[in-house]
């Protein structure tokens, strides 16, 4: 366990417990945020950082201004939310339970990492063109089916 | 002889971190970030400093007098004076304001702002951090800005800091597209997303004496005008200043900050604008190159500095020239006319690639550029606008 | 993340013109491969439990949570919990030199965010009607 992946592995699951029990919501989507800046670290440990880098335009550019803009949007002087309920840290504590068990009874699991060349963006480039060109297409079909979507759901009725 | 100055920086650092021989590889690998990071902050607020100064005497005698010239030779130690009277203020915290995302925006802003400068190469040799995707990772990085605005607009609990934080983000949304789609002819043309990749592919002449910089094609023409001016509105520059027109919103979202905090803000507005003329001239201003065979002698290092000094004059040119846009202007600027145009450069870039790169290729890519431009003036149709004034109280 | 070795002089071929062959010539200076040093290596098993633990943190907010956007939160949080799965798994398979979990592991963050923004539309939209987003009080459909 090197130090990089302990530190970065505290601060993410501590940024989610905060994104997922804090009660005021403006502090819940930013350590959201900072949620996701870990995982790209994690990206970038396993040596992905094509994927890191796309996490962090997406999910902190796109996704984490998404979410506080509609909070803006949408509150009405109550901004605070009830926190957690038991229950529901017994459910996910369940799950939790059942991946873990599922998790060490696998002994296929526990290899170390081979050697790998590096992954350059010119190689998932190619790969993405050649390979992988009918789902990037439908990607775009999804995105843009997306954005229209969006932008119906939220256009103001003519009265 | 030149090559031994234009590798002089390199070998200094060479030579620092000759202590470090026989250390383990993390331990030099951490040495040589650390003095590439103390180099980049050395410069860069060297740099600032200088700008913040130069910037009020060209403006002062755009505007016909002379800008600050009390403190020091020509008023050049004008940034110490303004730095001491920063540090020196009150830090006042409105009371109700959340502490932490108040004090954490300006911090955040800034750390983005100097993390874009670290892929940019300044010199042969001489980038900071080689990373692979380095294209990406400086707009993975200046997107993070824009949720630090918005952190510094909430955090103030201010309606006005509220409204222009929105409003500053939604310019920034905006031009972000443009600014990353007038990149893609360039990184198609290349092959690459490493900004040291980008500068080795511009180097060379065509017909012995036009540098193959990307700029003095049409695409990159097109393309360099439109990342420009993109770039100017992502820094919040005049004519574009809307997030922070004094007139309008008082300071947008930087109102309820003082002394230190507003010193950070305006220091992160302008290392951004140094991020972005920066890689303008790595994508298409040939990054270190020169551009006459005859001048390369000089080092690659000024050859840069040289060019983003320039850059910056055209940038404090415009501040004293163009008045403010409206909100409105600017955004159907962005979606009418520069997104449809950033398309058309990637289209020109195409043809002018498989035209062969020649005068053919020019013709044809110039072609494109130009229907497109005619058709989109045609189509957005600006001419019956401009009807004539009627003036309702001053006839 | 690789950061190439120290900086040398000369790294690429300053004399070599023209666009295409220059930039191919560009080799990413003494990139070694990417190995983990030390005796303390992580396993896959660690991988896998950090990213349990996200998806569980993911659940808990989307179960616990009664703002209608945190619930979104919390399923945007097991995405990329599955996300991180995904590159694990392709890092320690037998052939990395595939990027087949890193093309999924992309396509993931892309439909993740279109999903994202449809889902928030939908909050702004259900706010408009019902001038809450409490999801206790969307209850206009119950039997």
């Amino acid at each position: 366990m090197s130090a990089p992946f302990v530190i970065i592995s505290i601060l993410t699951l501590a940024a989610a417990l905060a994104a997922a029990t804090l009660r005021k919501l403006m502090h819940a989507a930013l350590s959201f945020a900072v949620a996701f800046v870990g995982l790209a670290a994690f990206f970038f440990l396993l040596g992905a950082e094509f994927v890191g880098l796309v996490q962090i335009f997406v999910y902190i550019g796109a996704v984490a201004v998404l979410i506080v803009f509609t909070i803006l949007l949408t509150r009405r002087d109550v901004e605070k939310d009830r926190g957690f309920n038991w229950s529901s840290v017994v459910v996910a504590s369940a799950v939790f339970g059942g991946l873990i068990w599922a998790i060490f009874k696998t002994q296929s699991v526990s290899v170390a990492a081979p050697e790998m060349p590096v992954l350059t963006v010119k190689h998932i480039g190619e790969v993405l063109m050649t390979g992988y060109v009918w789902p990037l297409l439908c990607v775009g079909l999804l995105l843009t089916a997306a954005l229209i979507g969006a932008l119906v759901l939220v256009m103001e009725e003519k009265q | 002889m030149s090559e031994s100055i234009d590798q002089i920086f390199v070998r200094m650092k060479q030579w620092l971190l000759s202590p470090f021989a026989n250390a383990p590889d993390w331990l030099v690998q951490v040495a040589s970030s650390l003095i590439n990071i103390f180099a980049l902050l050395a410069v860069f607020l060297t740099l600032f400093a200088l700008m913040s100064v130069l910037e009020r005497k060209i403006l002062g005698r755009i505007q016909n007098r002379y800008g600050p010239n009390r403190v020091g030779p020509f008023g050049l130690f004008q940034p110490v004076a303004d730095g001491i009277k920063m540090l020196i203020k009150e830090d006042i915290v409105p009371m109700r304001a959340d502490k932490i995302v108040h004090f954490l925006a300006p911090v955040l802003i800034a750390a983005t702002a100097i993390l874009a400068l670290g892929i940019i190469p300044y010199g042969r040799g001489m980038t900071p951090f080689t990373i692979d995707g380095g294209i990406l990772f400086f707009f993975a990085v200046g997107s993070t800005t824009e949720l630090a605005v918005f952190m510094a607009g909430w955090g103030s609990n201010n309606k006005f800091s509220m409204l222009g934080a929105m409003r500053a983000i939604a310019q920034m949304i905006s031009y972000e597209l443009p600014l990353i789609i007038t990149v893609l002819p360039v990184v198609m043309i290349v092959g690459s997303l490493t900004p040291d990749a980008i500068v080795a592919a511009q180097d060379g002449y065509v017909f012995g004496f036009v540098p193959r910089w990307f700029v003095f094609t049409p695409w990159g023409a097109a393309a360099f005008l439109l990342f420009f001016v993109s770039g100017l509105v992502e820094s919040n520059r005049t004519p574009f200043d809307v997030p922070e027109g004094e007139s309008e919103i008082v300071a947008g979202h930087m109102t309820e900050y003082s002394g230190f905090k507003y010193a950070t803000f305006f220091m992160a507005e302008y290392i951004g604008m140094f991020a972005i003329t920066g890689l303008a001239i790595t994508l298409f201003l040939g990054g270190w190159h020169a551009p006459v065979r005859a001048l390369e002698f000089v080092p690659s290092y000024i050859w840069f500095f040289a060019k983003l000094g320039g850059l910056l004059f055209v940038y404090i040119w415009l501040r004293g020239t163009l008045p403010r846009t409206r909100v409105d202007q600017i955004m159907n600027f962005a979606w009418k006319f520069m997104l449809p145009m950033a398309f058309t450069c990637m289209v020109a870039a195409a043809v002018w690639h498989y035209a062969g790169r020649g005068l053919r290729g020019w013709l044809w890519s110039f072609v494109v550029i130009a229907v497109a431009y005619t058709a989109l003036s045609i189509i957005l149709d600006t001419r019956k606008k401009f009807a004539r004034r009627t003036y309702r109280f001053a006839e | 993340m690789h950061l190439c070795g120290k900086p040398r002089v000369g790294a690429f071929d300053t004399r070599a013109s023209g666009s295409r062959q220059a930039a191919a010539n560009y080799r990413p200076a003494a990139c070694a491969p990417q190995k983990w040093n030390g005796a303390m290596t992580p396993t896959l098993q660690i991988f896998l439990i950090v990213s349990a633990a996200l998806f569980c943190i993911g659940l808990l907010a989307a179960l616990s949570r009664r703002h209608a956007i945190f619930i979104l939160i919390g399923i945007e949080m097991m995405l990329a919990a599955a996300n991180l799965n995904f590159i694990a798994f392709w890092r320690f398979s037998p052939g990395p030199h595939q990027p087949t979990g890193v093309m999924v592991a992309i396509f993931s963050i892309a439909i993740s965010a279109a999903e994202a923004a449809v889902g928030l539309a939908l909050v702004i939209a259900v706010y408009r009607h019902y001038r809450t987003t409490n999801v206790d009080q969307f209850d206009q459909l119950k039997g």
